[in-house]
């Protein structure tokens, strides 16, 4: 709940915050991946842990730590611009052909604001078809800080994937998030 | 010797290799009868991998590891502090008892009737054991512990484990890669046993047949500059060794070493093999990407460089290069990757990234993010191997397809034998030798009755078959 | 004086409240048998018992599993 705001001025951010969200997710799926780069702040933690299947009540051990064990993704912007150099390059075989992702964006949801900074809940379920016959699904929960930008509205500063899987089910995760 | 299966056409299961044509038969790949014979000749009998000492350091640790297609418990006993493995089935009607991927217990307890064991795999208890209206306390837990591992051998930290009583042992398993191994499980300091594992496995499955990646990679240089062409041409500045190259270059006098793909016939293990022709070790070469790390590593390895002073290190792989032990795991100085089959057409690779027990924060952390952006699904890398090993197998299976065989010859007849590494083919780095020997192993342990047919314990046997 | 605490081990909270049943609770069994918990392994099945009484003679003064259900009573 954010109780600083009055309730129209929260109604006009979560919008705002809908439409950068929805935007990220449009230009993944319309391959514009250098667009979608830009709206990545310098200073960018991206983060996927793994899940383990633990006992009743030591959900602290569920998620992999950030800083001590193997996490999907745990890597800035750096990293990423390199997987976009990658997969514009037109050789990088389990993108080429490409894939037909798409990226479902809901449950968008404020958790915070402070100054420039607003914390914002969603859920995400991206759908990937390639080659004739191979589907794989990503389906799972995203912490988000935003950080207000005059250019792009917001710049997105730090991203928490929640990936409702265990086992990495698909063979490769070529997308974001 | 025995020809076990009798499929199609009524061929003998060696005739699906044709050595002198250098083929292998695609059958081999995509029939679910070859796929169980394997798991009941090969998986059953060699030493497999478990997992990493360092992922159970307290007494009552486990970790729920694969030995083929079952899994295995592997615990830290409370008491003796000694490992042990288990297959992770009920003995009373074979529920999985352990659901956890790891933590720390003191039984394990069976969800279903409430069967419990101990650290050592003892049944400890059962629901109802003493009712007067069901066990009446007849139930004799001593002949109903959970099945343990033949044998189990813990490698510099390294977890092995073997179902078959009759197995040789470990270090005869590996014969000449033993000291190989040893060194990939060194520090970079040249300290036995001197690694860490990050936690936790890292786990992925893969449409595919477990050969597909687990007898070609590490040891196949030519798919290298196709498969990952992209990596090459996004100029991944974050890659090891992209540095390296550079650094080479400028050495004044390289350190005397030659390159070779080696092969095992007899054992099946091989891949890329540096063989270094003089004492020490090859100057440190800058090669990562994050600030400070080089720093340390090139004092680590100028301890190591005192350590083997008189000394000639053992041959590994370099580089971007591996060796694999028979049947499917890939070994890194610093890493270990191996393939878990489920079923023919699917197989899950997992994979324990590794760095000196003493490196500080800095150090663990470069290595641990490196080993994330360059591994498994999303790794820059990986991917690209994941797609093409994917898709061979649908590729492969068709009527027409499977009548068909895979070229195995590159390099064929080119190899010979090494005093360094007795017993093993030497041959040029970019053949396909090591994956030949793969399938001289594979044959072997494909017809043999038992381990008596099988080198090292039949000490005559002769497996190569091309 | 007061009443040693009984530990409630039935209805939805059971489970959770024998998982962390304490070392030194006082335990009575169905078959008349009693003692102290030594661990609790925290499964929600089992408790470690060391035997004060006991139907069979040779655990008193030894270790043993008892399933939860077969626990008449959990005192403090
Ligand atoms: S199957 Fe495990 S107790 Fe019955
Ligand atoms: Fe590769």
């Amino acid at each position: 709940m954010v109780e600083t705001q009055n309730a129209l001025e929260m109604v006009v951010l979560r919008h705002e915050v809908e439409q950068y969200l929805f935007k990220e997710a449009r230009l993944l799926d319309e391959r514009r991946l250098e667009e979608w780069l830009d709206l990545l702040a310098e200073d960018l933690h991206y983060w996927m842990p793994m899940r383990r299947n633990v006992k009743f009540g030591d959900w602290d051990l569920e998620f992999t730590s950030m800083d001590e064990e193997i996490n999907w993704f745990d890597e800035g912007k750096d990293i990423l611009a390199g997987r976009i150099r990658q997969l514009n390059t037109g050789v990088h075989w389990p993108e080429e052909p490409v894939s037909r992702f798409e990226h479902i964006i809901s449950n968008v949801e404020l958790v915070s604001v402070e100054g420039d900074e607003i914390r914002v809940n969603s859920k995400f379920f991206c759908y990937q078809n390639r080659l004739q016959d191979e589907v794989n699904q990503f389906v799972g929960r995203r912490e988000d800080l935003l950080r207000r930008d005059p250019d792009t509205g917001f710049k997105l500063v730090f991203r928490k994937l929640i990936l409702a899987q265990n086992v990495m089910l698909p063979k490769v995760l070529n997308t974001f998030l | 010797m025995v020809a076990i299966i009798r499929a199609r056409g009524d061929r003998s299961i060696r005739d699906y290799i044709d050595p002198e044509r250098g083929t292998v038969s695609r059958e081999l790949y995509v029939n679910p009868d070859i796929f169980e014979q394997e798991m009941e000749q090969i998986f059953q009998r060699c030493w497999l991998f478990l997992g990493h000492e360092s992922q159970i350091p307290n007494p009552g640790d486990f970790i729920i590891s694969r030995m083929g297609t079952e899994e295995v418990i592997v615990v830290r006993d409370r008491k003796d502090n000694q490992i042990r493995a288990f297959l992770n089935s009920c003995r009373h009607r074979g529920m999985k008892v352990v659901r956890y991927d790891q933590g720390n217990a003191l039984i394990f307890t069976c969800p279903f009737h409430a069967w419990t064991y101990d650290t050592t795999g003892r049944l400890v208890g059962a629901g109802f054991q003493h009712s007067p209206e069901a066990y009446c306390g007849t139930l004799p837990k001593e002949q109903w512990g959970l099945a343990e591992v033949a044998q189990f051998k813990n490698f510099y930290g390294s977890l092995w484990a073997t179902w078959d009583p009759k197995a040789p042992s470990f270090e005869e398993y590996l014969g000449p890669f033993t000291e190989s191994l040893r060194h990939c499980l060194q520090a970079s300091d040249g300290t036995d046993a001197g690694l860490d594992m990050f936690t936790p496995f890292q786990r992925h499955r893969l449409p595919t047949n477990w050969k597909v990646p687990g007898f070609t990679s590490v040891t196949d240089l030519t798919h290298t500059a196709m498969t990952h062409r992209s990596a090459a041409a996004a100029r991944l500045h974050q890659d090891r060794g992209s540095k390296g190259g550079r650094d080479r270059a400028r050495q004044a006098t390289p350190f005397p070493m030659s390159k070779y793909a080696i092969g095992d016939h007899n054992l099946g293990h091989g891949g890329m093999c540096t063989l270094y022709h003089q004492n020490g070790v090859p100057e440190y070469e800058e090669e990562w990407y994050e600030a400070g790390v080089d720093d340390y590593f090139r004092e680590a390895t100028a301890r190591k460089a005192e350590l083997l002073a008189d000394k000639i290190m053992a041959p590994h792989g370099w580089g971007g290069g591996h060796f694999a032990i028979f049947p499917s795991v890939m070994v890194d100085s610093w890493r270990l990757r191996w393939w878990q089959p489920h079923s023919v057409g699917v197989v899950e690779r997992w994979t324990l990234s590794g760095v000196d027990k003493t490196a500080p924060k800095h150090v663990r952390d470069a290595v641990r993010h490196y080993s994330e952006r360059f591994n498994g699904p999303v790794g820059f890398f990986e991917s690209d191997d994941m797609e093409n090993w994917n898709y061979v197998f649908p590729a492969s299976q068709g009527a027409r397809a499977r009548k068909l065989d895979y070229y195995f010859a590159n390099g064929k007849g080119l190899g010979k034998y090494n005093d360094r590494l007795p017993g093993v083919v030497f041959n040029g780095s970019y053949t396909e030798e090591a994956q030949r020997a793969r399938f001289s192993r594979w044959l072997a342990f494909m017809e043999a009755a038992s381990w008596d047919d099988l080198y090292p314990v039949n000490k005559a046997a002769d497996h190569r078959i091309w | 004086m007061t009443e040693p605490k009984k530990y409630v081990l039935s209805g939805p909270h059971g489970a959770l409240t024998f998982m962390s049943l304490p070392e030194g609770t006082k335990i009575t069994t169905i078959y008349g048998g009693a003692g102290e918990i030594t661990a609790n392994p925290g499964d929600g099945a089992y408790v470690l018992v060391r035997f004060t009484e006991h139907q069979d003679p040779a655990v008193v003064g030894t270790e043993e599993f008892v399933f939860f259900n077969e626990v008449r009573e959990a005192t403090e």
